[in-house]
């Protein structure tokens, strides 16, 4: 286009806008805008469930590559003017029938300003097989219906709303209202399996959330604010339980909240700031009565005394009240309902100092958290049980516990140290201390330490390297005694010059967390009045997780406007639950599967993305430019190659800006 | 005596300086928005958001909305991109600036409530101004330096490996970003948008909220007693595999019985090593106790 032919565009749009806002004649607008439509085409191979988890493009599996069938077209645009009067800005970004957004951002004067934006996600739930190690060998669960058998894949459509209004008071001191609604609607399926049936089913998802809030902030001066929001919230969930063989069951549940917040700040010195919060909120399950409310506090300080010193404290204070519906009757089973849910409450206060020593930056944290919780639940085990290893557990000596009271100190310490030639390394280390952690899977005591290294090279050649370690235990619980240990390990490079950048990462994690398995609680088997011959006891069962990540992306920039781009991703993750179930110990039945249980949750997944294209940006015509890419997403399962999945996409796009 | 006249008149060489800075700055004038962009024109500040809203906001016309956060440029643009003439310094450059001089500039405007508790966030206390996240400049949403994931992950980077995992919020795909669950500005725990762990994570899953007739204790103390929320290599964002995650506090309680004769059997293992296929409710139910439909 030439400049005349693009001065003629821009006073069209400039008219169009200038018509929505209507700016005074005469007035110049700031004009922008830019679009860029996209044309795809694609091909499937297997199961698209994992692979395309959070696309919505209907890749269909045909034997014809890159058919029509698969094609699309998909684009962005954007609109934006200013002037004294007002502003206006949008934004449109179309993937596909299920994936897009739109928004806007609308300034009128000095008093109003208003945002909107609509976004919509496509997000599968793909049906999966359990499965263990039975004999060393990976076997999937054979009970559940085959994913073909029971038809289609699984997903739901994430639609979200959100309107922002403000309005500014032309007072003395300023005072702002706001008005925001912001909504949530989720629809579509998921696989379930239910409790008295080995056939797979459909579980609905129906459900709304919306959110209404207002508001008001005022400036008292210069250095102080108060901010108040009532906010009010209602969940509607409309979905049914979908059973082959049994009528579809209603799952309703309609909830409101009601949240009043008041927020302070002010900075009384340079060198000094306060912030603080009181709220309460008050949440009702209209469909089963009960109802939770809470109460809040938080005041918080920094203080700078010197110029190299800081510090800062928080203290936090959180009440929550459950009111039951004590003679509620709805369950179907059990009479009524629980009448001793948990109330709790919380005494937070945390305390930092940081002081910059010459190179050397230093941080100290210590935070305290007191916890207590009235009616937590122990479900003690009340009866005996005699396992094969010879363990005995006698009556009333275990308990499946939520701790009533527990206090927790977190001392942390850092260093960041400038070395000479830019170097910088950083290191950090945390230590947790509880006097009972709140639950068996959680531990009384953590160390956590960091450490990293960032070199910069010639050549615009950077480095950077890193380790994480942690290890905790719970050492105090009558039942699960366990232990985790997990270390990181980080890696990164980036260079870039005139005419090349290039950028890489590598993460490697190893992770185990050790807890004593026990398989049957009691050798008495009350449903059917018979002794249970064999309850089995693994002291060492452990769960082990490997992922090796890798990312990296290159650009280079050739003559006459044109550059080529890759990039890729690729992440592997080996988890594994060894247990020593053997054969000997378990009965068998003929007809059914005998064996040494290995394993019970395998799993060796990558997951692996690549793609490259190339671009061209003509130096006549700057605000143009045109791409062309191709880009495979992959998802391997090593273990089922049910869930195998692969999606080859081209896509070509021109994009014009003004 | 010579030792007393050199000294004076060192003296009176830095008072002259300091003096000559003094009129320097003094003299400094505002040129026009115009002006800068003869030399920097990529910054392409006409086409920018943040540019018309000033204009709308706060009355400033796009020709002075380089100085007003920049500074009078009279002497920057007659120094001719000389960095050694004196003038040229007197243009205020966010990386010259200390991090509260930075954020001060911004926040003589910015006065939102997502910025209420800014004055004690981490953030701040670490160090970081406006200008580490965020430039006027740009074309991101929310004027931001890079992509919303980008941003944060520059300085987060433990969690760019996390966010690759099999079971991830959208983030990598670009549908969400980190400031959909955190507030970068501050917030009252650490810098999440909700009070606590939990009214972040029921915004979005209100359908965990409850209350439930028949609580599960983890979901009501902490979502993050049992998920990971920035990835995992286990299913919907759980820390362990099941049954794993579940074992730590519960014994497995399933037998199978054949002929009235209860045991453990194969069977047993490999129809129930995933406790949610039947245990479905588990964020809470109304129905039965065993958070199964």
């Amino acid at each position: 286009m030439n400049p005349r032919e693009n001065m003629k565009m821009k006073n069209l749009i400039a008219g169009v806008l200038s018509a929505l806002l209507a700016v005074p004649a005469g007035a110049e607008p700031l004009l922008s805008a830019s679009v860029e439509p996209v044309f795809y085409t694609g091909e499937l191979k297997g199961n698209r469930g994992l692979v395309m988890e959070y696309d919505g493009r209907q890749f269909t599996r045909s034997k014809a590559k890159y058919n029509w069938d698969n094609s699309g077209a998909a684009g962005k645009l954007s609109l934006g003017t200013g002037s004294d009067e007002g502003y206006f800005g949008f934004g449109a970004d179309y993937q596909n029938t299920y994936d897009g957004s739109v928004g806007y951002q609308l300034g009128l004067g000095k008093a109003w300003r208003m945002s909107g934006e609509y976004d919509s996600l496509m997000h599968r739930q793909p049906f999966t097989w359990s499965a263990i190690g039975l004999n060393g060998a990976y076997y999937p669960n054979p009970v559940i219906a085959n994913r073909g058998a029971f038809n289609s894949d699984f997903w739901f459509q994430r639609q979200a709303y959100d309107l922002k209004n403000r309005f500014t008071l032309p007072t003395q001191s300023p005072v702002s209202l706001f008005f925001d609604y912001w909504r949530v609607d989720k629809e579509g399926d998921a696989p379930a399996r239910l409790a008295s049936t080995p056939l797979a089913a459909t579980s609905q998802i129906r459900n709304t959330t919306q959110d209404f809030a207002a508001g008001a902030q005022v400036e008292v001066g210069k250095t102080a604010g108060v901010d108040y929001e009532h906010l009010y919230r209602t969940f509607e969930d409309n979905s049914q339980l979908v059973i082959i063989t049994n009528p579809s069951r209603p799952r309703i549940q309609s909830t409101q909240w009601n949240v009043n917040e008041v927020k302070f700040r002010c900075s009384p010195s340079p060198t000094m700031a306060f912030t603080g919060t009181l709220a309460n909120s008050d949440r009702k399950n209209e469909f089963n009565g009960y109802r939770v409310k809470t109460y809040s506090g938080s005041l918080a300080g920094s203080f700078a005394p010197a110029k190299d010193l800081s510090l800062t404290a928080r203290l936090y204070s959180r009440g929550t009240l459950v009111r039951e519906n004590q003679f509620l009757t709805r369950d179907e089973r059990r009479g009524t309902g629980d009448d001793s849910q948990v109330d709790k409450n919380t005494f937070r206060g945390d305390f930092q100092a940081r002081y910059r020593l010459g190179p050397a930056h230093l941080k100290g944290n210590y935070r305290l958290e007191y916890n207590t919780r009235r009616g937590a639940p122990v479900v003690p085990f009340d009866t005996a049980g005699i396992y094969q290893d010879g363990l005995v557990v006698s009556s009333n000596t275990q308990a499946t516990v939520m701790a009533a009271q527990d206090t927790k100190h977190i001392l942390s310490l850092g260093l960041a140290y400038e070395l000479p030639l830019d170097i910088e390394i950083e290191a950090e280390i945390k230590r947790l201390i509880a006097n009972r952690p709140v639950f068996d899977a959680l531990p009384n005591w953590q160390d956590t330490a960091d450490l990293s290294l960032a070199v910069p090279l010639p050549k615009n050649l950077s480095l950077l390297g890193a380790v994480n370690y942690l290890q905790e235990r719970n050492n105090m619980s009558n039942l699960m005694k366990g232990s985790r240990t997990q270390a990181l390990y980080m890696a990164g490079l980036s260079w870039m010059s005139k005419f090349v950048s290039l950028g890489a990462d590598y993460q490697h994690e190893n992770a185990r967390t050790y807890s004593e398995g026990y398989f049957g609680a009691t050798n008495y088997v009350s449903r059917n009045n018979t002794y249970l011959r064999t309850l089995i006891h693994d002291p060492g069962m452990y769960y082990k997780e490997i992922n090796d990540t890798l990312g990296g992306n290159v650009r280079v920039a050739l003559p006459k406007g044109i550059a080529l781009k890759g990039q890729g991703s690729f992440t592997r993750s080996v988890l594994r639950i060894p247990v020593n179930i053997p054969a000997a110990v378990q009965r068998q039945v003929a007809g059914e599967d005998h064996g040494d249980v290995t394993d019970l949750g395998p799993s060796n997944v990558g997951i692996y993305q690549l793609g490259f294209g190339v671009e061209y940006h003509p130096e006549m015509f700057e605000s143009f430019s045109a791409k062309l890419g191709y880009r495979t997403n992959q998802w391997s399962d090593k273990n089922d190659s049910r869930n195998n999945g692969r999606v080859n996409v081209v896509e070509t796009s021109l994009s014009a800006k003004f | 005596m010579n030792h007393r006249r050199i000294i004076e008149g060192a003296l009176a060489a830095v008072l002259l300086a300091g003096g000559f800075g003094r009129a320097l700055a003094a003299e400094a004038e505002p040129v026009g928005s115009e002006t800068c962009l003869g030399c920097h024109a990529e910054r392409d500040v006409k086409k920018k958001l943040h540019t018309k809203a000033m204009s709308t906001a706060k009355g400033v016309p796009f020709d002075k909305a380089c100085e007003t956060c920049h500074g009078p440029g009279s002497l920057h643009a007659a120094a001719a991109g000389d960095k050694s003439s004196p003038g040229f310094a007197t243009i205020k450059n966010p990386k010259d600036q200390s991090a509260a001089e930075q954020s001060e500039t911004c926040l003589t405007c910015h006065k939102q409530k997502n910025l209420t508790l800014w004055g004690t966030s981490s953030h701040k206390q670490g160090g970081l101004s406006c200008a580490k996240c965020h430039t006027m400049h740009g074309d991101q949403k929310k004027n931001l330096a890079k992509d919303g994931v980008e941003t944060c992950l520059t300085c987060h980077k433990k969690q760019r490996g996390e966010l690759q995992l099999a079971s991830h919020h959208p983030l990598i795909e670009g549908r969400m970003t980190c400031a959909g669950c955190h507030n970068p500005h501050g917030g009252v725990s650490g810098n999440l948008r909700g009070e606590t762990v939990e009214d972040t994570c029921f915004k979005c899953h209100a359908d965990k909220a409850g209350p439930f007739m028949h609580e599960h204790p983890p979901v009501v103390e902490e979502c993050t007693t049992c998920h990971k929320p920035h990835g995992s290599a286990n299913a919907t964002l759980l820390k362990q595999g099941e049954p794993m995650l579940c074992l730590r506090c519960h014994k497995w309680p399933h037998t199978e019985s054949t002929n009235n004769v209860s045991a453990m059997k194969t069977k047993t293992f490999e129809q129930r090593s995933r406790c949610t296929d039947c245990h479905n409710q588990i964020h809470g139910s109304d129905r039965k106790a065993g958070l199964k439909d």
